[in-house]
């Protein structure tokens, strides 16, 4: 087993531990334990909830495990001595209550409500704003040579400029930015991240297939598509502008299809899709929706396009 | 990474109390106690120190000191011969050393460790109701009488937790990849 794979196959693990594995990624991860006795064995101790229950507490004491040992020394000592230890361990201990604020940076994670569009300013000024379901997470203050923070969903990006650079980790890869205007569009349940720039510079790093580690540059006009099972990226010259339209609630599409903006309306609205007519969604369209407080006007402009397939009930869109 | 060229001893100690707590976890994957994980790690460091083995970077260190303490603990398990319903999982894991035992052990407490400290990083609500319910198995509904708290909440710090530890994760990976070139 080379390198790449073992690193494919902790992310697979890690994943199935969490639960949330595709359906393609189920096969990838079934066909590894295929391959030994051993790679069965690991998966079944990885799926014992007793197990992993059992290597929790070791996890506590092993990381408690040091701290415990110093308490049991101060026992063995000279009762005055015993209680000026015990005072020193206590302070000690209020140290090192304090002392993980300065070493470990504290994360804030936030997430973007389920409709809507939410936006925040980081510790270094840049903004960010985020579509509905998307989540950023990053140190309470950049700590080091970068800033450096991580990202799933849809998010438009505006990166005040410094020495540091600025990393945003997403789905697989990451990106290199100076200071710089961008959109990534990376929901864990599509197979491509999407990274437009529209403005400065950027660089995507990623390790691919052969577990080679590759820096793509950009420039502004540029998109990037990154395949996340392929793990390739392509880079193609596109109108960039149009995906960053939606922080003004103006959604744009070019030669889209009808299933792709709709799963993008109902991720707006935190609405369910069904199609039960399939003939329909392959159409393309181009075009504008305004996001407005509901998606009525959206629903009647489909209408009128698909000839009355398509309706709204309570949370779902369905198409018939 | 490190280079050790300055002091290799005081390097290594150092990388020592850094990875302590991580071995003795590892350790503790063969079904010893953490008294006894710790007296295996800190026999395999001083055998590392006494014997001057050649350490030229972290990443030997760690492979260097993980198949040492691997070793030791299958050794002391078999003198021991310790019974539990786990045992089993060693032996194989034994038995199929040449398909990539000591392999597997490695990755598995590696991702064990991370999601643990990833857990630990959790928001406060979150972590309980994480650890009641992936790690204590209870149901939602338990979980929502023991904290009185709605079922819905459960559900949606659930998520919540998941989603957080999924992407700290994901991204925890690939950066690992990048930066050791894994």
């Amino acid at each position: 087993m080379d390198n790449s794979n073992i690193e494919r196959i902790r992310q697979l693990i890690a994943k199935h531990v969490l639960g949330g594995l595709d359906e393609s990624e189920q096969q990838e991860l079934d066909q590894w334990r295929s391959c030994a006795r051993a790679n069965e064995e690991l998966f079944k101790r990885m799926s014992d909830p007793d197990y992993l229950e059992k290597r929790y507490r070791d996890f506590e004491q092993a990381i408690n495990g040091s701290k415990k040992k110093e308490q049991e020394a101060v026992q063995g000592i000279h009762p005055v001595w015993r209680w000026v230890a015990l005072v020193a361990a206590a302070a000690a201990i209020l140290l090192l209550l304090l002392v993980p604020h300065f070493t470990q940076p504290k994360i804030k994670h936030f997430f973007a409500p389920q409709k809507g569009v939410a936006s925040l300013v980081l510790p270094d000024g840049s903004k960010v704003w985020l579509k509905a379901s998307s989540s950023i997470s990053y140190p309470v203050k950049f700590k080091g040579d970068t800033r450096e923070v991580s990202f799933s969903g849809e998010g438009y990006f505006e990166v005040t400029p410094s020495d540091k650079v600025f990393v945003v980790g997403v789905d697989g890869f990451k990106i290199k930015v100076t200071g710089t205007k961008f959109d990534i569009k990376s929901y864990r349940d599509e197979k491509q991240a999407l990274t437009a720039l529209i403005d400065g510079e950027i660089s995507i790093i990623y390790s691919d297939s052969t577990g080679n580690v590759k820096e793509d540059k950009m420039v502004g006009g540029d998109l990037s598509v990154f395949d996340k099972k392929l793990r390739s990226n392509t880079i193609v010259k596109t109108n960039t502008s149009i995906y960053s339209a939606w922080i003004g609630g103006v959604y744009c599409f070019e030669s889209e299809t009808v299933e792709n903006i709709l799963r993008e309306v109902c991720r707006y609205y935190g609405y369910n899709l069904i199609i039960s007519d399939t003939t329909v969604k392959d159409k393309i369209l181009s075009g504008r929706l305004k996001m407005e407080d509901d998606a009525t006007s959206i629903i009647e402009a489909f209408q009128e396009f698909l000839y009355g397939h398509i309706k709204l009930e309570s949370d779902t869109i369905i198409i018939q | 990474m490190q280079d050790f060229h300055e002091s290799n001893r005081e390097a290594v100690v150092r990388l020592y109390e850094s990875r302590k707590a991580f071995l003795c976890f590892y350790a503790m994957g063969f079904f010893v106690s953490y008294q006894e994980a710790e007296d295996i790690v800190q026999s395999v460091f001083e055998r590392i120190l006494s014997k001057k083995v050649e350490i030229a970077n972290a990443s030997v260190f760690e492979s260097y000191a993980m198949s040492a303490v691997r070793n030791s603990c299958l050794n002391y398990i078999s003198r021991k011969k310790i019974h539990s319903k786990y045992v089993s999982y060693i032996q194989k894991n034994v038995e199929t050393e040449e398909e990539g035992g000591f392999v597997n052990s490695r990755i598995e407490a590696e991702i064990l460790w991370e999601i643990f400290s990833q857990v630990e990083q959790l928001p406060e609500g979150c972590r309980q109701i994480f650890k009641m319910s992936y790690l204590e198995n209870l149901s939602n509904q338990q979980i929502a009488d023991i904290l009185g708290i709605s079922i819905n909440t459960v559900k949606s710090q659930k998520a919540r937790s998941k989603e957080l530890l999924r992407n700290a994760l994901a991204n925890l990976f690939s950066f690992a990849a990048i930066l050791f070139g894994l």
